[in-house]
């Protein structure tokens, strides 16, 4: 089985998005793929155009319930994020919420959102970045330690930190004492050995595939996993086993793996 | 269907251990992933400062296998560089000339790669021109200048006489390039870079002919797997295939495989 439990689609380019994320489940075999609506180019987006790149998702995933998922894309910084997300998880039945880079997330603004997501027991899939000095970033992206913060806060909480946090070697021993923190191998850093790095430090349980598609290709995502030197067990898990257990509303954090 | 990958890495890179200094392991690698052959450069001669002593390593690496071909880094701002490569070219058996103006700093526009490329002509040796080698956001220490596509066209368009391999280059770099890449012959791209966008073979041969594209996916660095698969898995034609994976290999690097 394969999931892919990172993907978007940008709005403002929504018919070319549909198509190639259709194309790579068709290509790639993929089981079930889980996709937030965002656009790279506004990361605060306002009440009015969160509803609406929301409902592309949520129509998006009614064309094709058999394999699409969503998440409830989330901006802290509207007034009615709580009430976006609640609406999403409990009207539209997101699998999670999304939240990118409107504030670092050790934000309190972030609260309400946390705790309607552990009312429900959803996972939060958040954006994570270690961009090395004078490399492109947006204003507010949240590094391991704006997650860890968050995590200690709220230990409850399932989040998923994206992109192996930007940088394994800088974020996984930072949110290793935090086990309500899972990992996603997401993104276009492709450097052999990192995923063996993730699972030696933080065990095969906190690991999860997804690959940012169609932005990044999933080609060079399961490329990660298909070479890495692990068990076939360890690679069941990671490829779909650990998406499983933590989208099972049922399953909460200290509960059995 | 044999696959060459042309751009793969001995030695120890400074900032991580991922394996880089084991012959045996990227040929498990190599194998696990059904690649036949490589083309290897060394890590050390990107930061050693005379770039022979790596040289020298790697061919005894290299030495007696028939699965790998030598890839010959010049620092031309390195002393005796040029009677180096002319001593090693034979006696290694060397196949390519590589160079990494973001790591070494000269311009693409100076004296000093005019006489590499020069050398490269001399030898008829393809000179391969390593773009982001590292990724940025992730640079550790030591910064790379970037490579600036007007320069990089300028460039192309200076040295229409020697065989040109650009290396690492994004999807977007490569297209920021077209007009530089099609008014030429004798330039190549391999896709290392291509990381940032779904389908990128399948588009860039909407532009590029299948004979401008190889296989290199600079392992043990990154994940050659990944690379891969953007030929393999992505229903592209047999013959598409068979040249990006091995034909375009073998004619410009002059290979003599028997895979």
């Amino acid at each position: 089985m394969l999931i892919d439990m990172h993907g978007h689609i940008f709005p403002s380019n929504l018919q070319n998005d549909k198509r190639e994320v259709l194309e790579t489940i068709e290509r790639y075999g993929i089981d079930q793929v889980y996709l937030s609506a965002i656009e790279l180019t506004n990361q605060t987006p306002n009440e009015r155009e969160l509803d609406e790149w929301n409902a592309c998702q949520y129509a998006f995933e009614a064309e094709h319930p058999d394999c699409i998922r969503s998440y409830c894309r989330v901006c802290v910084l509207n007034r009615n994020a709580r009430d976006v997300a609640r609406r999403g998880i409990w009207d539209h039945n997101a699998a999670g919420l999304k939240l990118l880079s409107e504030v670092t997330f050790d934000s309190h603004l972030a609260d309400p959102v946390i705790e309607e997501a552990i009312a429900a027991n959803v996972p939060v899939l958040i954006h994570a970045s270690h961009k090395a000095p004078g490399s492109p970033m947006y204003p507010n992206e949240s590094h391991s330690g704006h997650i860890a913060a968050l995590a200690a806060r709220y230990p409850e909480a399932k989040i998923i930190m994206a992109h192996t946090g930007g940088n394994a070697y800088r974020a996984v021993k930072t949110v290793r004492p935090y086990p309500n923190v899972a990992i996603d191998i997401s993104g276009s850093l492709l450097r052999a050995g990192t995923l063996e790095y993730t699972v030696d430090l933080l065990g095969v349980d906190r690991v999860v595939f997804g690959s940012d598609f169609p932005y990044v290709p999933h080609a060079i995502c399961i490329g990660k996993v298909q070479e890495a030197n692990i068990t076939d067990a360890t690679r069941e898990k990671i490829l779909a086993g650990n998406a499983l257990r933590l989208f099972d509303r049922g399953w909460k954090v200290g509960d059995p793996t | 269907m044999s696959i060459i990958d042309t751009n793969v890495f001995y030695g120890r890179w400074p900032f991580r251990n991922a394996g880089f200094d084991d012959m045996d392991r990227i040929r498990a690698v190599c194998d696990k992933n059904g690649v036949d052959g490589m083309l290897v450069a060394s890590v050390q001669s990107i930061f050693y400062e005379d770039p022979f002593e790596a040289e020298l390593e790697l061919h005894r690496q290299l030495a007696g296998r028939r699965d790998a071909w030598q890839v010959y880094t010049v620092n031309p701002l390195a002393a005796g560089w040029r009677a180096d490569l002319d001593a090693a070219v034979d006696a290694f058996g060397i196949k390519a000339v590589k160079i990494y103006p973001g790591y070494h700093p000269y311009s693409l526009q100076g004296p000093e790669i005019a006489k590499v490329c020069e050398a490269a002509g001399e030898h008829s040796l393809p000179l391969i021109v390593a773009g982001c080698v590292e990724d940025v956001r992730v640079t550790h220490m030591l910064r790379q200048a970037p490579l600036p596509a007007d320069r990089l066209g300028v460039f192309l368009g200076t040295w229409r006489d020697v065989d040109i391999v650009l290396s690492n280059l994004s999807f977007g770099e490569i297209m920021a390039l077209k007009p530089n890449l099609l008014s030429r012959d004798r330039v190549y791209v391999d896709m290392a870079g291509l990381k940032f966008i779904s389908f990128a073979v399948e588009k860039l041969l909407k532009v590029y002919p299948v004979e401008m594209l190889m296989f290199g996916s600079q392992c043990p660095l990154y994940v050659q797997r990944g690379i891969l698969n953007e030929v393999i898995m992505e229903g592209l034609p047999g013959a598409v295939q068979q040249a990006i994976l091995y034909d375009n290999a073998c004619r410009v690097f002059n290979l003599k495989h028997d895979c």
